[in-house]
């Protein structure tokens, strides 16, 4: 079946392969996919799902992802001649990565999920490295830290192969590792090849300077994170994919500049109203609270909070603390979904925790 | 351990050449700019020592084809033999003395101690004839690719400088012509402020003969424009017609901003041309100005940043992030007092480069603000500028995404309601962003049913009328989350306008990936669809202006009421491109089949329809 592919879904295909990752590549091959399916033009619907679920992962709609990248994979799975498998079974790991995220999703249908890309990595000859960096991954962002620090070692022993994520990118997850253990001086110094440029790729440095601002400031090292900071923002602040960062960024201020953190707070508030991620959205809410309830204890303050009509807050704009409260509440609210898909009460207690700590640096 | 050894590690220097010629340096040609390099470097040794000496450089051919020599002096401050050893023997070695040579900020370009190396590319043997400038005496240096050399006392006293003897090796004759090399001296050459000689074999002449004032200046360019035009298309082969000029505080840091003659999209690779200590050190530097910057291609000549070990870009430290800030002002600034004394050269650099003004308007509320009113955009009225938008309105719509503005573009436009398509890059973001910079204009995103607010409501008598019908309808519908409203609007041509939300149209994609993904995918996107159901909604306007829709409603019609109804239904789900579930396209099946029983016993009684 090579019949040609139509001359519109080449122009918005070519389009979007010259726009950076953003809602416009999104959309434009998006338009394309339904042009394609509607011809029922399969291996332009594959051609152009491929540049799709990349850009949707890198843009931060990772719905959009899963959905194009199931479709690939059935058609793969009908006709795997036809199709370049490397490619579908690297970008299987995004897709796993990103199910995580969805409360809905349970535990089980995670683990098949796992398992799934497992048969599939062996058949094709790829170790089971990335099978137990998959299991890391899991055990980390479902709050079962211990498991997590097991396979962590088990994966570093493991010699790497062409399935293995780049080499910054690990060593970025190795950071993040630390500091969401709380270990602040291990996780700067893991992250020395990423701050000196010897490690980069797409998303590194990015989210690890971010992830590092709070690290820096709890170790007394302010004056290096506010050399990194600005740049930093600049670098992410228009890719709603970075949506936990600015969050990051807006825990940061919050100690060292908390007017410029609610600036951040207005700037980004929009995205949250329909940000696919709602794990980004709970971890940027948690900053947040952290931030509003500071500023509720500023005196002398008339607060005249900037925030979308869409976001749903309809109590005063001048009552920061009533706002912090609001906030606050819907960052507990997607934690309990989290903790009932999870089995425990992991997101709930750190969001309480992050709280704690920060009104103890006060 | 008591009994240590200490070995030291062979390095293979031709291996080493193999490396360098394919991974570090782009071609070979650069054999070329490392031998200006070290001549560059030992005159501005010299100067160091003797503050009334001028430099040169001559570079002479001599035979041609495989037989050509190549011979680069220079009237630096030459080596003694220690120096020899010490820096033309060890790699690694920063080239030209100074502990801050590896880190900081050094006098001197070459840092790595390898430049000459890249000779070996060229040439299979270097001969090098050097006479310091602090005394002792005229030394020959032969060099071999093998990493051995050898070193003798020559007799004769040269005054005080280097020679580099280069020998076409097989292969390499391409680099030896005398056309190529004159090219490279200038390329490489072209800024620096002494005179370089090259004599072909049969004539001399100055290669830099012709330095402009605005180097050292540049905001001289501004009373030297055609020149400045011509120096561009001369260094970077390409035609210009406009410039801005571009200057540091320090004033380390300077050069020409030539604005691109055509529109270049947001991906393309920002390639400047730089100059360090006015010798050319990249063609391809890209990060030296702010992102947005992509309409522009640099001269750009820096006394003030470290170059990486490529020589192809400079090290990302604190430095070239005021640089490139600072530049990034330069050319802001320049915009923003077009804005007020030349306007109609503003608007032409945003005809051709509204992306690049839309990426800096999106960082910058203030440069928005001077020029928003010539930002054009994609709207129901045709491309607009904003300042033609706002002669007439003062209250303007704009969608969030291509798919919502494709949904409502053709009825907006029978409406004569202006919309503004927000979903191409920064747009969106500009027009949320408008009434911060322009306090006149209220902004308002657009959801696609919103457009409904401008049809024609039923009179009260008209829905009581078709009260039952609208319900039949309504019914008919149900099953698919699709609900009917019944108004009058324009174009009457168009029987029906459909919307969905972005809920709704990611649900279809879910459903159709659904129905041919994997067992473990499908139990994914069952649960992930089971969470958008209640927002995934569409809503079917029916154009009781239209003939057809107009008699489907008359009475006598029930009969035919839900299959035309469902109909119109799949028919806008085709046009609209979106995917059709197997619900769906059954009803297109049977419907079809439908109207044809329909019309072929109709056609059987004579009566047409």
């Amino acid at each position: 079946m090579s019949t040609p592919i139509d001359p519109e879904i080449l122009a918005l295909y070519r389009e979007a392969l010259e726009l950076p990752d953003s809602r416009t590549k999104v959309e434009l091959l998006e338009q394309a996919v339904r042009i394609a399916d509607h011809q029922g033009h399969i291996e332009a619907g594959y051609m152009v799902r491929s540049e799709l679920v990349e850009a949707a992962i890198f843009s931060g709609y990772p719905r959009k992802a899963m959905i194009h990248y199931s479709w690939m994979l059935g058609q793969y799975d009908q006709n795997p001649q036809a199709y370049n498998q490397h490619n579908l079974l690297w970008s299987y790991k995004w897709i796993f990565v990103n199910a995580i995220d969805f409360p809905e999703i349970s535990r089980e249908q995670l683990q098949e999920l796992i398992d799934d890309m497992r048969v599939r990595y062996q058949a094709a000859g790829y170790s089971d490295r990335t099978y137990y960096s998959n299991l890391y991954t899991l055990h980390l962002y479902v709050g079962e830290l211990e498991q997590a620090d097991d396979y962590m070692k088990l994966v570093l022993q493991l010699p790497r192969d062409q399935m293995s994520d780049c080499s910054a990118c690990e060593q970025d997850e190795l950071v993040d590792h630390h500091i969401i253990l709380g270990r602040h001086e291990e996780a700067l110094q893991a992250a020395e090849p990423i701050l000196q440029g010897t490690m980069s790729c797409t998303t590194v440095p990015h989210q690890t300077i971010a992830s590092l601002l709070l690290p820096f400031y709890h170790l007394g090292r302010t004056a290096e994170a506010e050399d990194y900071r600005s740049r930093n923002y600049a670098n992410i602040a228009s890719n709603r994919d970075y949506l936990q960062s600015i969050g990051a960024h807006i825990g940061y201020l919050t100690h060292t500049d908390p007017f410029l953190g609610l600036d951040l707070f207005e700037r980004h508030a929009d995205w949250l109203i329909d940000h696919e991620s709602i794990w980004e959205v709970m971890m940027f809410t948690m900053y947040a609270a952290g931030l509003l309830r500071r500023l509720s204890k500023e005196k002398d303050v008339h607060y005249q909070i900037r925030l979308p009509v869409e976001y749903g807050y309809t109590g005063d704009k001048a009552d920061v603390s009533t706002l912090a409260d609001y906030v606050l509440a819907q960052a507990l609210d997607i934690a309990a979904r989290f903790d009932k898909r999870n089995g425990n009460s992991y997101y709930t207690g750190r969001i309480y925790q992050y709280i704690r700590e920060t009104e103890e640096c006060n | 351990m008591s009994n240590q050894n200490n070995y030291r590690f062979q390095v293979n220097l031709s291996g080493m050449i193999n490396i360098l010629s394919n991974h570090l340096y782009s071609n070979p040609r650069v054999f070329l700019r490392e031998v200006m390099q070290n001549a560059v470097d030992a005159i501005t040794a010299r100067n160091q020592l003797e503050t009334d000496y001028q430099g040169k450089v001559h570079i002479e051919l001599a035979g041609s084809g495989a037989n050509s020599t190549l011979i680069i002096e220079d009237n630096g401050v030459g080596l003694t033999e220690e120096d020899i050893h010490e820096f033309l023997a060890q790699i690694g070695q920063s080239s030209k003395r100074g502990e801050a040579a590896f880190t900081g900020e050094t006098t001197f370009i070459g840092r790595f101690g390898i430049g000459l190396l890249s000779c070996f590319m060229v040439s299979d043997e270097i001969v090098m004839v050097t006479r310091s400038a602090k005394g002792g005496p005229t030394l020959e240096w032969r060099g071999q690719p093998d990493g051995t050399y050898s070193i003798r006392t020559l007799e004769t006293d040269l005054s005080a400088g280097t020679k580099v003897y280069l020998r076409c090796k097989t292969g390499s004759e391409m680099y030896y012509e005398p056309q190529e090399l004159e090219r490279g001296l200038y390329y490489y050459g072209a800024l620096l402020p002494y005179p370089i000689t090259f004599n072909d074999g049969t004539s001399s002449k100055v290669i830099n003969d012709y330095r402009p004032v605005w180097i050292q200046e540049p905001d001289l360019a501004r009373s030297n424009r055609e020149e400045v035009l011509q120096y561009g298309e001369r260094l970077m082969g390409e035609q210009f017609r406009d410039f801005i000029p571009l200057r540091t505080a320090s004033g380390r840091t300077g050069g020409i901003a030539y604005v691109l003659p055509h529109a270049v999209n947001l991906n393309a690779k920002r390639s400047h041309q730089v100059y360090l200590k006015y010798m050319l050190v990249s063609d391809k530097a890209e990060n030296i100005l702010p992102d947005w910057a992509f309409f522009v291609k640099c001269l750009i000549w820096t006394d003030e940043l470290q170059p990486t070990a490529s020589r192809e870009h400079f090290y990302e430290n604190e430095r070239l992030e005021e640089v490139r800030d600072e530049l990034g002002e330069a050319i802001r600034s320049e915009l923003m007092r077009m804005a007020d004394y030349d306007p109609d050269r503003l608007q032409h650099i945003i005809q051709l480069h509204a992306l690049s003004m839309k990426a800096l308007a999106t960082e910058d509320a203030e440069f928005y603000r001077i020029v928003h009113r010539w930002l054009p955009f994609e709207t129901t009225y045709g491309r607009r500028t904003l300042g033609e938008m706002l002669k007439e309105h003062d209250h303007i719509h704009y969608t969030l995404t291509l798919d919502e503005y494709r949904q409502i573009t053709h009825v907006a436009s029978a409406q004569s309601l202006l919309v503004v398509n927000g979903g191409y890059i920064y747009d969106a973001e500009l027009m949320a962003l408008l009434p911060e910079v322009n306090a006149q204009v209220v902004t308002e995103r657009l959801l696609p049913e919103d457009v409904s607010m401008s049809f024609t409501d039923l009179t009260p008598q008209e829905r009581k009328e078709y009260y039952e019908k609208t319900r039949l309808a309504d019914m008919a519908l149900q099953r698919f989350r699709c609900q009917i409203q019944l108004k009058r609007f324009k174009p009457s041509e168009l029987p029906a306008l459909f919307t969905l939300s972005k809920e709704s149209s990611d649900l279809r994609s879910l459903e159709a990936a659904k129905e041919v993904s994997t067992d473990t995918l499908s139990s994914i996107l069952g649960s992930l669809g089971s969470t958008m159901q209640q927002s995934a909604y569409s809503t079917l306007y029916l154009n009781l202006d239209n003939p057809v829709v107009g008699r489907i409603f008359q009475p006598g019609s029930e009969e035919m009421m839900q299959v035309a109804i469902e109909m119109l239904y799949v028919n806008s789900l085709m046009m609209g491109h979106y995917p059709m579930n197997k619900q769906e396209m059954a009803v297109l099946n049977q419907g079809i089949l439908r109207f044809i029983e329909w019309g072929l016993s109709a056609g059987g009684k004579g009566d047409s329809l």
